[in-house]
């Protein structure tokens, strides 16, 4: 029963850390400490947040921002799991590309958006081209050490037994990758959503990240904070929804440390 | 590695290279949005050439480059000074481990750029507001990566150090810093990392000098030349500082 108690007592203290953080921004504006340009009160910005629900502006944004940031994440699933198989399961290819996949993880992406503007223009291409080339890295990093540390015996076996080229890929390769591939969901998915957001940052006119960039710049700070609730309630019930999924199936087996955040 | 993995990796350099070259060559690219790359570096060399590069960058090419480095350096500098002590402390006791630490998680995993137009607004357009963002970028991965180093310890290590007597600062002098070093200096260089993004996304989005300052007036511009060319040269930038902090950490795991 302590452990019980235990973990009660560390979702108290979390819990009341966060509220002490919200009645302190609330409080300090309040007392007039700090401007309302700056930091606006959290129970305004509740209050915008639900105006902004009512006419229906949310909605709009959501669907600009969501619908690249979905088609993004599932290409550069697909896209890294067909890749990523190929490059792993021939030793030339995975030492001549890795390198190369790792280097494009670890640069700043940010200084590739005027390229991918200017190829694109400012439309729904350029916000998925963007957002993939952040989520692809990740998942192709990992599914290409999964693809390339599948079990030499299961392999030779399989052979043995006459399995086809494509029966070998779909029995025996596939499920060893499930489990890269599910290890590197959750941080592509975050930098998807990264990449959508600069890439409406920048240029054009649609999604949460223009609309962010137009609140500050308009001075209505408790819209923008608004949004950002709205944005740390996305990324926080997706990060916890991945890492239950990740939990339940990738506890029942070691995995490799490949990408370690 | 052998001379086969070799000549493949190069080969596939110049295959790129190439394809740049030809696509706008042929048209199928416009020259625009993507110039050839045979002029894109001539116009590198002509921008780092310091005699020559006046007329491409009135204000001189170098100047932009030090007030970035001195960005990054700057916000780098903050964000071990207080992202250490934090993730020591965080680290150090568990109970406060397990309070704080998904939550920086979930911080670290935020898209903070989405704050930066705030921060502009907050600190103006100088270099105060890169260096903050970048500090703020480069923190999260700082603490969560110290924590890790710190859990990573063997009990057993402690155990025996107590074992002989040591007091708590021997403890941390000589065991507990020696045995968490290889983690803290990859989350070094993730800071670092993050540390560059954030101060070169601020100086894209809302600036008057610095390299992402060039490369976003030279593309409003439609000078896809020099927009080309500085990106390449921050890129080799970025891809040197990151490769110097992997330099050291292999140094420091070899001793």
């Amino acid at each position: 029963m302590k452990s019980d108690r235990q973990t009660l007592l560390i979702w108290i203290l979390r819990l009341l850390s966060v509220i002490v953080i919200f009645v302190v921004a609330e409080l300090s504006i309040e007392f007039k400490l700090l401007s309302p340009i700056f930091l606006s009160k959290p129970s305004e910005s509740i209050i915008s947040l639900f105006n902004l629900f009512r006419t229906g502006i949310v909605f709009e944004l959501l669907y600009q921002t969501l619908l690249p940031l979905s088609v993004a994440f599932v290409l550069s699933i697909i896209i890294g799991i067909y890749l990523g198989i190929i490059i792993g399961s021939v030793k030339l290819l995975r030492e001549g590309i890795e390198p190369f996949v790792a280097i494009f993880f670890s640069i700043p992406k940010v200084l590739l958006v005027p390229i991918f503007w200017s190829i694109f223009g400012f439309s729904l291409e350029y916000k998925i081209a963007y957002s993939l080339v952040h989520g692809l890295p990740p998942i192709l990093i990992n599914v290409i050490a999964m693809a390339a540390s599948t079990e030499e015996s299961h392999l030779k076996i399989a052979k043995l037994y006459l399995a086809s080229r494509l029966q070998i890929y779909q029995k025996i390769v596939l499920p060893a990758i499930i489990f890269g591939l599910l290890a590197s969901l959750r941080m592509a998915l975050n930098l998807c959503l990264i990449g959508v957001i600069i890439a409406e940052m920048f240029v054009g006119t649609t999604g949460i990240g223009f609309a962010l960039r137009q609140y500050a710049s308009t001075f209505k700070t408790s819209e923008f904070y608004a949004l950002i609730y709205l944005l740390v309630t996305i990324s926080v019930s997706v990060n916890l929804i991945l890492l239950g999924l990740e939990k339940r199936i990738v506890a029942r087996r070691v995995l490799h440390p490949v990408l370690r955040v | 590695m052998n001379l086969k993995v070799i000549s493949f990796r190069i080969s596939i350099v110049i295959i790129f290279f190439a394809f740049w070259e030809i696509l706008p060559t042929l048209g199928i690219l416009n020259e625009f949005s993507v110039p050839k790359f045979s002029k894109v570096i001539v116009r590198v060399a002509e921008i780092l050439n310091p005699y020559s590069s006046t007329s491409i960058i009135p204000t001189g090419f170098y100047n932009h480059l030090y007030v970035t480095l001195f960005e990054i350096g700057v916000a780098f500098f903050i964000t071990l000074c207080i992202g250490l002590p934090i993730g020591f402390l965080i680290g150090g006791f568990r109970l406060i481990t397990q309070i704080y630490e998904p939550l920086i998680y979930l911080i670290y995993a935020f898209p903070s750029v989405a704050l930066y137009p705030l921060i502009v607004i907050i600190l103006g357009f100088g270099p105060q507001s890169k260096i903050v963002f970048g500090f703020f970028l480069g923190l999260f991965p700082l603490i969560l990566n110290t924590i890790a180093a710190l859990r990573g310890i063997r009990p057993s290590y402690i155990l025996i150090a107590r074992l002989f007597g040591c007091t708590t600062i021997q403890l941390i002098l000589k065991v507990i810093l020696p045995a968490s070093v290889p983690f803290i200096i990859s989350g070094i260089r993730l800071a670092l990392a993050f540390n560059t993004i954030g101060v070169i996304f601020g100086e894209m989005v809302a600036s008057s000098v610095g390299l992402g300052f060039i490369i976003t007036s030279a593309t409003y511009k439609l000078d896809a030349l020099t927009e080309y060319a500085v990106i390449v040269i921050s890129l080799s930038v970025t891809f040197l500082i990151l490769e110097a902090i992997s330099f050291a950490e292999r140094l420091g795991v070899r001793k």
